[in-house]
């Protein structure tokens, strides 16, 4: 079966799709070649990236999230956006969720942590946010 | 489309045990912060969360236990998490969590030698 380069999946930025996001991507990274402990990493980092929008993104607005996976040369480099209100990396909101306080600092660590290469671009018009894993 | 997470609920010397199992996410935490929560409201100040079926956790599940463990602070209790998968381990660890008290077990007999 040939290895796809590239997949796309779209969903709408709501809790109860980030466990989709994870499958999807699991998919495409045992097809892609990513050894099980990069794999674990990177749909980690993914998922907080997902998570991010679902909790900050559109405030109490609808929207979507679309996710690109690509097969690079020796990585694996995946795309998270959304068209929300955007946000500075380097002072991210704290949000009460419930009960708990959740700072989104603590995801963004995660993914510095999980991966090889992060790079958020963010402004009025939504968020970009590419992971990058070595194969 | 959410994945599950399920929590069975007993008892070891006294000790509140929450059996896990599925992943830890923006969607079920609230499953587990509720659980959490009722066991604090009751008076236990140590509980120990039973990790071994979870697959995964992200900051949201992690906040979670921040949360309990803000509750449980000054009242001589822990959170004892049983655990011992690297991919979650590393989450632990980067956290930050275990810096403060929260205890991490690779087993169940190991988080209760503690309590003798």
């Amino acid at each position: 079966m040939p290895v796809r380069q590239e997949d796309v999946v779209t969903f709408p930025a709501l809790p109860q799709y980030v466990g989709a996001v994870r499958s999807a991507l699991g998919d495409f990274l045992a097809a892609a070649g990513l050894g099980d402990e990069a794999a674990a990493d990177l749909k980690a980092a993914v998922s907080e990236a997902c998570a991010n929008i679902v909790r900050y993104a559109y405030a109490d607005k609808l929207g979507n999230m679309e996710i690109r996976f690509a097969r690079k040369p020796g990585a694996v480099a995946v795309t998270v956006a959304d068209r929300g209100r955007g946000f500075d990396p380097d002072h991210p909101p704290r949000r009460s969720l419930k009960d708990e306080d959740i700072h989104l600092g603590l995801g963004l660590k995660l993914m510095r942590s999980l991966v090889d290469e992060l790079k958020i671009r963010s402004g009025a018009s939504g968020t970009v946010v590419t992971l990058v894993k070595k194969i | 489309m959410g994945l599950d997470l399920k929590i069975k609920s007993r008892k070891i010397q006294d000790i509140p045990v929450l059996d896990l199992e599925g992943e830890i996410d923006v969607y079920t935490y609230p499953i587990l912060n509720d659980a959490l929560l009722a066991l604090i409201k009751d008076g236990h100040a140590t509980i120990t969360v039973n990790m071994e079926n979870v697959s995964y956790i992200d900051s949201t599940g992690l906040g979670v236990l921040a949360n309990s463990l803000n509750k449980i602070a000054g009242k001589k209790g822990e959170l004892r998490v049983i655990c011992n998968q690297p991919n979650l381990l590393k989450i632990f660890t980067v956290s930050g969590l275990l810096n403060r008290n929260l205890k991490i077990f690779p087993g169940e007999t190991e988080a209760f030698q503690t309590a003798r």
